[in-house]
Order: C-alpha cells, then structure tokens, then sequence
C-alpha cells in the first residue's frame, strides 16, 4: 500500500511538473535528395547551436533522415510534444546569386486580418486551422526574427509575407517558416550565424513571453 | 351530299390536315419558329479597343508591358483576355517554360468571387515559395491595375482547385488592393 502510495505521489509530482519549452526545427521536405539532406544538416547544426545557448530549452527536429515525410508529419509532431515554438525552413535552389531570406506566416490571402481566436483549449479546431491559435504570435515573432536579422547580418530580409502554407497549417504553436535561396546546396553554411543569432532572439523572445 | 356530309368531311380533313402537322412537329420533320425575329433579344456588342499594362514581378521588381486589347465591356471577357495576354507575355519573355493555356474563366453573380481554370499548375516543381507567390501577385496586380473588380479568385486545373507542394489554394486569394 505505502509502496502504491509513493509511486502514486511520484507519478502526480512528474505530471505536475510544467513541460520543458520546446522548439520543433522542421527541415522541410522536397524533391531533391541534396537539398534533403543539407536542409537536415543545417537544422542539426543549429539544434546542437541553439541547445548549446540555452541548455533548459529542448529543441528537437521533426526529421531525422534524408527521407521526406508527409507534409503534415511534421505538424502533428509538434501538436504531439506541445512544441511553444515552431519553424519550418524551405531550401530552393535559385539561379540568382541574390542573397536574401524570406519569412513567412500561415494565413489566407482572403481575410489577411485574424478572425477570432479560441480561447479555451476545448474549442474544436479543423487540423487546416490550427495556425489561427497563434496566429497573432506567429506574426509578432516573424517580425521579431526579420529586425534581428537585419540588427545582426548584412542579409537582405523583407518582412514576413502571409500565405496559405501547407507546411505550418497544422501547427497549433506560434510558426513561421524561413526560406533560403541556395544556387549550391551547401550555400546554406552562408546563412548559418545570422540564423543561429536571429533564432537566438525569437527563442529568449518567446520565453520572455512565457514567463 | 347533304350539308352534314359535307361539314363532316370538312372536319376529317382539317383533323387530318392538323395531326399531321402535329406528328411532324413532334418528329421534327418540321421546325417551327415560334419567336418571332423581333422578340429575340439581341445584344449589342459593345467591342473597343483597350489599353493594357502587364505586370511581372521578380526578385521585388517590377517589370511591365503595355498591349492593346480588342475586347467587349463584359468583366468576365476582360478578364479572359488579359489573361491570355498576360500568359503569352511571360511565356514570350521566357518566364514560362510551360504552355498555359485558360480553361475558363468565371465571374460569381455577385462578381465578387472569379474561379480561373488552367489546364497545368504554372509552377515549375523546382520552383520557391517567392517564386510562385510573385507569379501570382503578378496576375493579381495585373487585374487590379487594369479595371476588374473581382476582389477573390479561386486557382484551379482542370476546374479542381489547383495542387502544390507549398501552397494551399484551396481557398481564394484577394486581390491586392
């Protein structure tokens, strides 16, 4: 009975206990075995970068191979682990030798304004509109992310564009997704440092948030 | 032959004379035209010629092309042709690899809502999210800056809303205003 008890008392306390914050790096999926596996290894760097900043934080990826899933795998892994922070990362080999990166926020061209948002955690939301939770945060860290990026590097970066993108629809937690123009696909070690000081910002911005 | 042959005969023969035309009628051995020409409505076709700016943006910039159009005041047609016109720009400057040819193109009643059907996805697979987004603020601007009032459009190949690895067209994109 004491030993029922204590595994019981065990048990409550680790259920209690508040989830670490969690950032899901989702590598993308494409059609090209290269950009496949230098998207996976430039998200790894910047896992073990970021993990090395902030040792509290776990930062997981949503693919660990070369294979590409299916386009909503990577949403529903990170609705499964309660991710607080999601980004997407897009590789597109381009002729240009423009440099430059592209955020973007899920959204529907139609209606650019958020419509209302659920309050309670109980409200039904289609799996296509998870996005709308934290439509407004997904927004306001993308734009975070562009003035860190344009504080930290010579990078040329717009602001953040609304698209229907199937990548981040899903995603219940605040998202974006970043686009990287490679004429290589090795071309992504160019961006590494102001991703890894851009994600650094969002990533203390979120936690700010959090706290 | 007394008066009742007579009307009797008369009247076998007028019942004759209008079954057959019936059964012809209804065989269509016989077209009738029941409307007269006056009470067919006619439209006037209203054609004039138009001057137009084509849009392209790349990399942020913008690219233009003015052309002169034949085409009628009817929003639906206008729209048609600047498309046309639009596709065979880019496919003459050599933005397009593919030929895109326009399905159709259909205006809602409300002529709020336009549902433009093409017969392949103008997006090459390789292709990044700017791209396409470019392509397609391209021809929403195009639109906008030429007079169609449409404020929503609908993508789509083979009337089916339009399939990509990115994007998700399965609801309609604003016209930027």
């Amino acid at each position: 009975m004491k030993t029922f008890f204590l595994i019981f008392a065990v048990s409550f306390t680790l259920g209690a206990m508040p989830a670490p914050f969690t950032v899901v790096l989702d590598p993308g999926t494409g059609r090209e075995p290269a950009l496949l596996q230098e998207s996976l290894a430039c998200t790894e760097l910047l896992r073990q970068a970021l993990e090395d900043t902030f040792p509290e934080v776990r930062i997981v990826l949503s693919r660990t191979s070369a294979i590409a899933p299916d386009i909503n795998q990577a949403a529903s892994f990170s609705n499964r682990l309660h991710a607080d922070l999601h980004v997407a990362f897009n590789f597109a080999i381009t002729k240009e030798e423009s440099r430059y990166v592209q955020l973007y926020t899920c959204g529907q061209k139609a209606h650019m304004t958020p419509g209302k948002h659920p309050t309670s955690n109980l409200t039904f939301i289609p799996f296509g509109k998870a996005y709308t939770k934290e439509i407004n945060r997904s927004q306001h860290l993308a734009h975070h992310l562009v003035s860190a990026l344009k504080a930290t590097s010579s990078l040329s970066c717009n602001e953040p564009h609304v698209l229907p993108l199937k990548a981040l629809q899903g995603v219940l937690a605040p998202s974006f997704l970043i686009e990287l123009p490679l004429t290589k696909p090795r071309d992504w070690r160019s961006y590494f440092s102001a991703l890894h000081e851009g994600l650094k910002a969002v990533i203390q911005e979120q936690l700010k948030e959090q706290e | 032959m007394t008066n009742s042959k007579k009307f009797l005969f008369a009247a076998c023969l007028t019942s004759l004379i209008t079954g057959a035309l019936f059964f012809c009628t209804y065989q269509e051995w016989l077209i009738v035209y029941w409307n007269r020409p006056s009470e067919i409505s006619l439209h006037a076709i209203d054609v004039q010629k138009k001057h137009l700016t084509l849009y392209r943006l790349t990399n942020g910039s913008l690219t233009t092309e003015s052309v002169e159009l034949l085409s009628n005041s009817e929003q639906q047609d206008m729209m048609t042709h600047i498309t046309i016109a639009w596709l065979n720009w880019l496919a003459n400057e050599g933005f397009l690899d593919k030929k895109i040819q326009v399905q159709s193109l259909l205006l809602s009643p409300s002529g709020y809502e336009s549902y433009l059907s093409l017969n392949q996805s103008p997006f090459e697979k390789t292709w990044s999210i700017k791209q396409k987004e470019e392509l397609l603020e391209s021809l929403l601007k195009t639109w906008h800056e030429n007079g169609c009032t449409a404020s929503l459009v609908y993508f789509l190949v083979d009337h089916k809303p339009l399939q990509d690895a990115h994007l998700d067209f399965s609801e309609g994109w604003a016209l930027r205003t």
